[in-house]
Order: structure tokens, then sequence, then C-alpha cells
């Protein structure tokens, strides 16, 4: 089916951008200003380390490479030969770029063997632990994956809900009702997801944010009708709600004790199916599997508390 | 599952009144349909999905559907497409 094939986007950054989006890490070229356009495209900073004594096993050239105050010691310890030997296999790889932090003067031959090959070599004044921190930090929001899903996202008592259907089962509907209750939408119909360390974030698409459909109505502007307190950014999302139609379900979920999850880019997200029917109020239920979701965090298990009483009392007839 | 490739061809490419056309054409088959860019996948059926594809002339599309009247509903859909929306 085509909704449950994703279609991943994973972005990449050039070393120019990179050297300005990051400006925590205060980076500054020394040199190989030909290579600035090569690419990076994984969020963690390599350590140079045991790579300089010749075990390059674990390099990724598409990471940001690092050295600090141990290799820049380690490499002055040998001799110019030693230290071209060490360093050149690593600029042979077109590595994306390499950072020199604390503000170290590296030795000459880093220097030479960067321009040479092209490669883009930093500095940073501050310490190692902060330049890798800032690095992944950025890196991880520019680099995060992304997809677009169509559906509904609206943060209710601050779960953020990703409601999904089949066309006209009253989505939108649904999501004017919540803002009526003074939730909050983040997007109508499609939404872009990213994926950051083990957590899905979503938000409109920038065309679209604001903006609602409903049928009969055409396209409104939520916060022109309701006002700027109706919307929200982005939301973490917590909980997928699926509404179909109630012929289309064959067993409803009747005790609520079984954890189901969906997963969206490999994160796993607690998910409920409800049925859709004349008399369901579905906003009223949203705002109900929102509040159970909160009650579960506190380790509340309504379902399952009642069905150990029950099963409790089953023995005392015995 | 069927899908199929068609490229945009009228003159203001996917604009409002050519996604309303689309979005409603969709509507009225039971399959699920997605019609998507290179970056961005949308529901045929949803007016602001459609229009965030914001794709131009000569964009390529990807039309997929899945559902009892896939086949009718690609063949209608493509037809709309190579007929400019009426327009032009």
């Amino acid at each position: 089916m085509p909704d449950s094939q994703e279609k991943v986007t994973y972005p990449l950054i050039t070393v120019k951008e990179f050297l300005t989006h990051i400006s925590k890490a205060e980076l500054t070229l020394i040199t190989g200003e030909n290579g600035l356009n090569r690419k990076i495209n994984r969020p963690r900073v390599q350590k140079l380390g045991l790579i300089l004594a010749g075990f390059p096993e674990f390099i990724h050239k598409e990471r940001v490479h690092l050295v600090g105050n141990t290799e820049i010691c380690y490499l002055n310890k040998l001799s110019s030969e030693e230290k071209i030997k060490s360093l050149k296999p690593i600029f042979d790889l077109q590595i994306s770029c390499l950072i020199v932090t604390k503000g170290l003067t590296p030795p000459e031959e880093m220097v030479t063997l960067a321009k040479e090959s092209d490669t883009p070599l930093l500095s940073s004044p501050l310490r190692t632990t902060f330049v890798i921190q800032y690095i992944s930090e950025g890196l991880q929001d520019i680099l995060a994956p992304f997809v677009h899903k169509h559906g509904v996202l609206v943060d209710v008592f601050g779960v953020g809900v990703l409601m999904k259907g089949g066309s006209s089962i009253g989505k939108s509907e649904t999501a004017l009702d919540l803002i009526v209750r003074k939730h909050r939408l983040v997007s109508d119909d499609i939404i872009e997801i990213r994926k950051k360390g083990e957590i899905l974030i979503g938000k409109a698409p920038d065309i679209a944010m604001g903006r609602m459909e409903l049928r009969g109505l055409g396209i409104i502007n939520i916060s022109e009708l309701f006002g700027i307190v109706a919307l929200r950014d982005e939301k973490i999302i917590d909980l997928i709600v699926n509404l179909q139609p109630a012929q289309d379900f064959e067993d409803v979920d009747r005790l609520g004790i079984d954890e189901k999850f969906e997963e969206i880019m490999g994160v796993k997200i607690p998910s409920i199916s409800l049925p859709v029917a004349s008399g369901r109020n579905i906003a009223n239920l949203l705002e109900i599997a929102a509040s159970n979701l909160l009650l579960k965090r506190k380790g509340k298990y309504s379902a399952q508390e009642f069905v150990i009483k029950q099963r409790d009392r089953l023995k005392h007839r015995k | 599952m069927i899908e199929k490739e068609i490229t945009i061809t009228n003159k203001l490419g996917l604009h409002a009144r050519a996604a309303a056309k689309l979005v409603n054409l969709a509507g009225k088959f039971h399959s699920h349909i997605t019609i998507s860019t290179e970056q961005i996948c949308a529901d045929a059926k949803s007016i602001l999905g459609v229009l965030t594809l914001a794709a131009g002339k000569d964009t390529v599309v990807k039309i997929e559907a899945e559902g009892p009247d896939e086949k009718k509903s690609i063949e209608a859909i493509v037809n709309l497409i190579q007929n400019k929306f009426g327009e032009d």
C-alpha cells in the first residue's frame, strides 16, 4: 500500500554550509578552501585517535573529523616522515574536513597535506568536548532524515497526536473540534516528520502551515480565525490514532490491555485504532486517548488494573 | 499496486484549480492514491497535500494507486494531466 512506503530523505550539507550553520563551534578555515563543497552526511564526529597510529578501519569520509590535544601531542613526537606516513592515508581518503581544537597549531605537514589534497582544515578555539557537543547537536538537527505523511497532527494536552485514516473520514473536522476546545494544530493533511535520535518531530510544510481544508468551506487560515494560540510550529509525535469506518473493523479492541505500536522511520510509536461511527465524538475520544497516555506514562494502566481485579475475584469464586 | 510517471505539461503547473480538479477526481475512486515529486509524497485526495507538491510545468510526478479500482483511477488521473486539466 502506498501509505506504508516510506520515502525517506537523508539531507546532506557541504563543508561550507557546515561552517556557517554551526556558529557555536567558532570554526575558522586554515586551508583547503577548494574542498569546501565536500559533503557531510553523518552527525557523529570522528576523533582521529588510533587512526593516526595506522588503524583506519572505522573511518567514514563523510563524517566530520577532529584532532585535539592528544593527537597533536602524539604527532609532535613523530619525525617529519612519520607524520606524513601517519597523516597521508587520511587525506588520501578525501575526508570531508578536519578540525583542530583548542586553538592548537597544526603541524606543518598537516597543513601541507590538507592544502595539497584540497581538504578543508578548520580550527576552533574551544575545547574538544564542547566542539564535539556543538557539532553533534547542530548536525543532528540539520541532517535529520524526514518523510512526508498524510494525516493531521494536533497537540492535545501536550500529547502529540497523529491522526491517520482514509480521505474524508473526518480528520480535519476532528482537528477543528479540538482547536475549538483550545488544543493546538500542528499540521493538517500533510506532515513533514523528522527523526532526531529516537524521537519523531512533526511540522507543516512551509506552504501549508496554519491552513486547513474543510469540505464545503475550502482552505481556511487557522491563526487568523482562532488566534496564534491555536497553532504550534512543531511537536514530538507521541501517539498515532487510526480513524477507520466502524464497518471496517472486524475485532475492535474492547479491553485496551495490548499495547500496539506503529513504526515511522524505525521509531516505534504507540498506536490505537478508533472506529468512526455516528454518535461517537472523535474529538472527545482523542482527549481521552491523550489523557490515558499521560496516565500510562505515570505508570497507571487502567485496563490492566481492572483485568487483574477481575481475575482476583474469579479466584475467590472457586 | 500500480504506478505511473507523468510530466505536468500545462502552463501554470499544478496550481490551485488544477489541484482541485485532480483531488476531486481522485476522490471518486475507492483506491488509495498518492502523487509524488522527488521530494514529497502526497495523498492525491488531499488538496493541501497536492498543493504542497508545488509541481510546476515540466515536473515529473509519480502516481501510485492501490485498491479495487487502481487501474481505472490511474488512467483517469493520467488522462486529466495529459489533457492539461482542460486548460491552455
